[in-house]
């Protein structure tokens, strides 16, 4: 019989590896308000967890499914408000929201997110899985270098390996790209620089931005005859790549219970 | 501008000939009508124009702000206005065509030099884009925070004529309407989220749309959000509308929210076409209004089009 974890214990152990992770030089930083527990609590027993980029309800269904009521996700399961206290003030009176916690509680399901400490660990599992995923080298002074390849034959080489439906690209397809800058979530890679003819990030105002309207700079650059190319993955497609490098590592100081990565799926899709 | 080209032609030479961006930069007819040009007193300077454009805004009931991005971005307001262009972001191809119309006036809702600042020092392609407006006696003027707020808001109204809608059928704010059956007679039926979209798609020739929920939802009203908007935006218009039709909304707020509805069986959906998408039709609507307001000279809407597609 094996002793039962809790949510609690689970989550110290995330904060002392996260330690061991930084070299034993910086603690997991408590006031991070972004992470740590987003629903439940601390002394829910643990049947199994799951990582996920989002929490929507149907991929917490799918991990209570498979026996995991422990999730881990990167983003905020309360659509970017933060903490519970502002989830509750902001959205206690949506039906969504209601239903959403109704029948978290019902599965008896704890939510503990790792965002900020998961960009700022050694290495950023965000950054390496999505490389691993799209089969990216390692960068070089911020550069992964491929062999030069159509714009098009790319971007449709990258939503195969995502299985992602709804990917977009800027510039023309026939563009030659060989020098990428890799980003995700809300990054926003330089596209600017000489040495760069592809950006890629998980989304980005489109305009009006407080730096580089990447998609109208692309077209500009392009009617100059520039190559420059733009690749937008999505927010969720993009970042979840790495919860797989995270589900292996909370695996490695968790083997009473089983760690999996559990996908959050692509919220879109593209019409025929 | 000289050493701008240069450079561009140095650090780009392997993609762009100096006789092709040459001839992209400076290649075009000028224009040349500024000062020099003793105008009739007809002839309304760019600085009138807008003087005009903020006088009818305000005569509408909007109150013009003093912290505003609707300002000048590039070229002499003291030029002397040949015919406007409308557009929502305006690109070099819009700008050229521009030129090509001998329209001096480009009406923009978007900033021009790839930045919230409109700063033309944000790169080399922004120093070449604001010589190629002074070389053309072009002139940039954004209106970007006060179109908007006309009634009734002209962004969804450009929405609802682009798509063939009746106007006369929306209300709210934001706005919304009933949209039209599919079929006659005894097949008359609800339009499917995955058919309107591709009906929404072909109309305003969105090349990189994306679609939240599920693709069988019927759907009866629609929710109009362009240009981009926030969650509270989003939850205000859900309960109200089975589809939002919107610009661009934040993955992480909008999108996700709308993920959840739909799975959860509330028959929600969420179409976004992109911001500069969304606000084309409203700058046709733009150029509509102004050609009313007795410039004399005409403006005309010219698209630069969706900057995204989709790998095949």
């Amino acid at each position: 019989v094996s002793a039962t974890l809790t949510a609690g214990e689970i989550a110290q152990r995330i904060k002392d590896n996260y330690r061991i992770n930084r070299g034993g030089l910086v603690s997991w930083n408590d006031n991070a308000v972004r992470d740590g527990f987003k629903f439940g609590g601390p002394d829910i027993v643990v049947t199994g967890v799951a990582t996920m980029c989002f929490a929507p309800l149907k991929a917490v269904e799918r991990a209570v499914q498979a026996g995991c009521n422990m999730i881990v996700p990167h983003e905020d399961p309360f659509y970017g408000t933060i903490t519970p206290a502002a989830a509750e003030s902001t959205l206690g009176g949506d039906a969504i929201y209601q239903e959403k916690v109704a029948r978290m509680a019902a599965y008896n399901v704890v939510i503990f997110r790792i965002h900020d400490h998961m960009h700022s660990m050694q290495p950023d599992f965000i950054s390496t899985g999505l490389a691993r995923a799209l089969g990216l080298p390692a960068a070089q002074g911020g550069i992964r270098v491929i062999p030069e390849t159509s714009l098009g034959d790319l971007a449709a080489e990258f939503e195969r390996r995502l299985g992602a439906r709804a990917l977009r690209v800027v510039g023309d397809p026939s563009t030659r790209v060989s020098r990428i800058r890799l980003s995700a979530g809300f990054g926003n890679p330089a596209i600017t620089p000489s040495d760069t003819d592809l950006a890629i990030t998980g989304e980005r105002p489109e305009s009006d931005d407080t730096g580089i309207d990447a998609p109208a700079y692309v077209r500009d650059a392009q009617s100059l005859g520039m190559a420059k190319a733009f690749i937008v993955l999505g927010h969720s497609v993009g970042e979840e790549q790495g919860m797989l490098e995270m589900a292996d590592w909370i695996q490695a100081f968790t083997p009473e219970l089983s760690v999996r990565h559990i996908p959050s799926g692509e919220p879109f899709w593209a019409p025929e | 501008l000289d050493i701008v080209k240069e450079e561009l032609v140095a650090v780009h030479k392997s993609s762009l000939s100096r006789r092709e961006f040459v001839a992209l930069t400076s290649g075009l007819p000028l224009i040349g009508l500024p000062s020099a040009v003793a105008a009739g007193s007809a002839a309304l300077t760019a600085d009138q124009v807008v003087a005009a454009i903020r006088q009818a805004v305000e005569a509408s009931g909007v109150t013009w702000s003093s912290q505003t991005v609707d300002t000048f971005k590039a070229g002499n307001p003291s030029t002397v206005v040949t015919g406007i262009v409308t557009t929502a972001l305006a690109t070099f191809e819009v700008l050229h065509r521009a030129v090509l119309t001998r329209a001096n006036l480009i009406v923009t809702i978007e900033p021009t030099f790839h930045i919230r600042s409109d700063s033309p020092d944000s790169s080399t392609v922004a120093a070449a884009k604001l010589q190629f407006i002074e070389d053309n006696g072009l002139v940039v003027w954004r209106f970007s925070d006060h179109w908007p707020q006309v009634t009734p808001n002209p962004l969804a109204k450009g929405l609802v004529e682009a798509m063939g809608w009746n106007w006369g059928n929306v209300h709210g704010d934001p706005p919304r309407l009933v949209i039209p059956t599919v079929g006659g007679g005894r097949g008359a039926g609800r339009i499917r989220l995955a058919a309107l979209s591709a009906q929404i798609k072909n109309r305003l020739k969105v090349t990189g749309m994306r679609v939240v929920g599920l693709p069988s939802t019927p759907v009866t009203t629609v929710g109009l959000l362009p240009g981009t908007t926030g969650l509270s935006d989003t939850r205000a218009l859900t309960p109200d509308v089975d589809v939002i039709l919107a610009g661009e909304v934040r993955d992480w707020m909008g999108a996700e929210y709308m993920n959840d509805l739909a799975n959860a069986g509330h028959g929600k959906g969420m179409i976004l076409v992109g911001r500069v998408v969304s606000e084309e039709p409203g700058m046709k609507v733009c150029a509509d209004w102004l050609n009313t307001l007795g410039l004399g000279v005409t403006a005309n809407a010219i698209s630069g089009g969706d900057p995204y597609w989709r790998p095949l």
